[in-house]
C-alpha cells in the first residue's frame, strides 16, 4: 500500500500541508503503520508531525509540566522529573509494550488514538492532563476527558493537530496506584487497566481519592461514585465491600478475543481492593 | 526523495520513495539482511535496529522518518573480523538456536549494555520483552548478555588501568 509521506520541518508547513488534501497524521508510527499493513486504513498523504514542535524537552512551565506530544514513552518513563512528580505516568509507560515500542510510540500518537485500553491515559484522567490543539488561527486548550468522545474519537479538528500536553502539578501526600491486567507483561492490550491517587489523613480516613479505569469502557473513565462514596471514610472492608458495588454500575465492558465482558468485570471489581491494603501493595509506586 | 544516511558508519545519498520502509531499504537496497522480518507488525522484535543508538522496529520505520541519522544493524557490530562481545557471548552460552530472533536480540542487548553496563537478570528480562525466539532459548539468552556485560566490564577496567 503506497502513501505519500511528508516530513513537514516547522509548523507553517504542516498547516499548509493539511490544507493540501486529505491526510493521517504520523507520531511514531506504531499504531498508524500497522493499520496501514493490515489494510484497515489507506490514506494517501501521511504527515509527519515530530518538525512542528519546537520544545521537544519535557519542562516545568510555572505549575505545570508540559510534555510534547511527541515525547516518547521511554523519554516519559525516564524522565527525573516525571518520575518525582507524577509516579502514575511513569508507572502507565512503562507498561506499554516493549523497549522498541516505547522507543517509538508517543504520548501525543497514544492520545490521538483514544483507544479504550491506551495505558498512558489513566494516567491522564486521573491526573487532569490538559492537551494544547493547535491550527493556522491559534491554539485551544481542552482537558483530556473533554477531548476524546469515544472509542478512537476525539475533538481534533480537520487543519489542527495536537502540540503538547500540560499536567498540573499535584500534593506530594497522594500515593500513586497503577495496575495493568493482561494475558501476559509485554506487548500487550489490556484486560482491564486501574488507576488511583490517593490522599490519606493520618487517622487513615480517605481525604481525596481518584480512580480511574480503562478498557471496562468506551473511553477511559473516572468511577465518581466510588471517588464520592469513600471520601471521608476508612478503607476498611465493608466500605471497599460497598465501593465493589458501585464500581460495577460504572463500567459496561465488552467482551473480545483478550477476555469476555463478565471477566472483565470480576477483574474491575477486585482491583477495587488494591485501594484498600496500599500500605503493603508490591505495586504501590 | 534524496535519502542521506549514515548506515553502518559509511554516509550514503540514495533516492528513494519516502514510504519505503527502513526494513525493505536495508535488506533490498543495501543487501543487509541480517535485519529480519518476522511480524511485519511490531510484535517480534526480529527487525529491530539502532537509529541513533536507539532500538527501532525497522519494519515500522519509514525511511523518510531517519533522513539524516545513523542506522546500525547487526553487520556493522563486529571490527575489523572481530565479533562485538555480545555476539561472541551468544556464540559461547548457546543462545543462538535457528538463529531468526537473534540479531534483533543482539542489536537490543546492545543498546541496554550501553546504558546499563551491570543489569541483573530481571532487567535484562524486562528489556528484552518485546524480542520473541520460538525456539526458546531465552535462558541462554539473557546468559549470553550477562556474559557479555561481565567482559565488557572487564575490558573498560583494563583501559582505565
Amino acid at each position: 500500500m503506497s502513501f505519500e509521506l511528508l516530513v513537514p520541518k516547522d509548523e507553517e508547513k504542516l498547516f499548509s500541508l493539511m490544507e493540501e488534501g486529505d491526510y493521517k497524521l504520523l507520531a511514531g508510527g506504531t499504531d498508524l503503520f500497522v493499520k496501514i499493513k493490515k489494510d484497515l486504513l489507506s490514506p494517501d498523504r501521511v504527515i509527519d508531525i515530530t518538525g512542528a514542535i519546537t520544545e521537544p524537552k519535557i519542562a516545568e512551565k510555572g505549575e505545570k509540566i508540559s510534555i510534547p506530544a511527541t515525547a516518547t514513552f521511554q523519554e516519559i518513563a525516564e524522565s527525573p522529573l516525571v518520575n518525582r512528580e507524577f509516579p502514575v505516568l511513569a508507572q502507565s509507560a512503562r507498561a506499554v509494550g516493549a523497549t522498541q515500542l516505547r522507543n517509538m510510540a508517543t504520548i501525543g500518537g497514544n492520545v490521538c488514538n483514544a483507544s479504550p485500553s491506551a495505558d498512558s491515559l489513566i494516567a491522564l484522567y486521573l491526573l487532569n492532563g490538559e492537551l494544547t490543539l493547535a491550527d493556522r488561527e491559534g491554539e485551544r486548550r481542552l482537558t483530556i476527558n473533554d477531548f476524546i468522545t469515544g472509542p478512537g474519537k476525539t475533538k481534533l479538528t480537520r487543519g489542527e493537530y495536537l502540540k503538547s500536553l500540560e499536567i498540573p502539578g499535584i500534593s506530594e501526600d497522594f500515593t500513586h496506584y497503577f495496575e495493568k491486567v493482561g494475558r501476559r507483561n509485554a506487548l500487550d492490550i489490556s484486560v482491564c487497566t486501574m488507576g488511583y491517587l490517593l490522599k490519606k489523613e493520618e487517622d487513615g480516613t480517605v481525604e481525596e481519592l481518584r480512580l480511574a479505569y480503562g478498557a471496562v469502557a468506551p473511553k477511559i473513565i473516572r468511577a465518581t461514585s466510588v471517588e464520592e462514596y469513600l471520601q471521608g471514610k476508612k478503607l476498611n472492608r465493608e466500605n471497599i465491600a460497598e465501593a465493589k458495588k458501585l464500581v460495577r454500575s460504572e463500567i459496561s465492558p465488552i467482551g473480545d478475543i483478550r477476555g469476555s465482558a463478565e471477566y472483565r468485570k470480576k477483574v474491575a471489581v477486585r482491583l477495587v481492593e488494591k485501594i484498600g491494603n496500599t500500605s503493603n501493595s508490591a505495586n504501590e509506586i | 526523495m534524496q535519502l542521506e544516511i549514515t548506515v553502518n558508519g559509511k554516509h550514503l545519498e540514495r533516492q528513494v520513495d519516502e514510504d519505503l520502509r527502513l526494513i525493505d531499504f536495508l535488506r533490498e537496497e543495501l543487501g543487509f539482511t541480517g535485519v529480519k522480518e518476522g511480524c511485519g507488525v511490531g510484535e517480534c522484535g526480529a527487525c529491530t535496529v539502532l537509529v541513533d543508538g536507539v532500538s527501532v522496529l525497522s519494519c515500522l520505520t519509514r525511511v523518510a522518518q531517519v533522513d539524516g541519522k545513523e542506522i546500525l544493524t547487526i553487520e556493522g557490530l563486529s571490527e575489523e573480523g572481530e565479533l562485538h562481545p555480545v555476539q561472541q557471548a551468544f556464540v559461547e552460552t548457546g543462545g543462538v538456536q535457528c538463529g531468526f530472533c537473534t540479531p534483533g536480540f543482539i542489536m537490543v542487548a546492545v543498546e541496554l549494555l550501553e546504558l546499563n553496563p551491570d543489569p541483573t537478570r530481571e532487567e535484562i528480562r524486562e528489556w528484552i520483552e518485546g524480542n520473541i525466539c520460538r525456539c526458546t532459548g531465552y535462558v541462554k539468552i539473557v546468559d549470553a548478555i550477562e556474559l557479555a556485560a561481565r567482559r565488557m566490564r572487564s575490558e573498560e577496567e583494563k583501559v582505565e588501568t
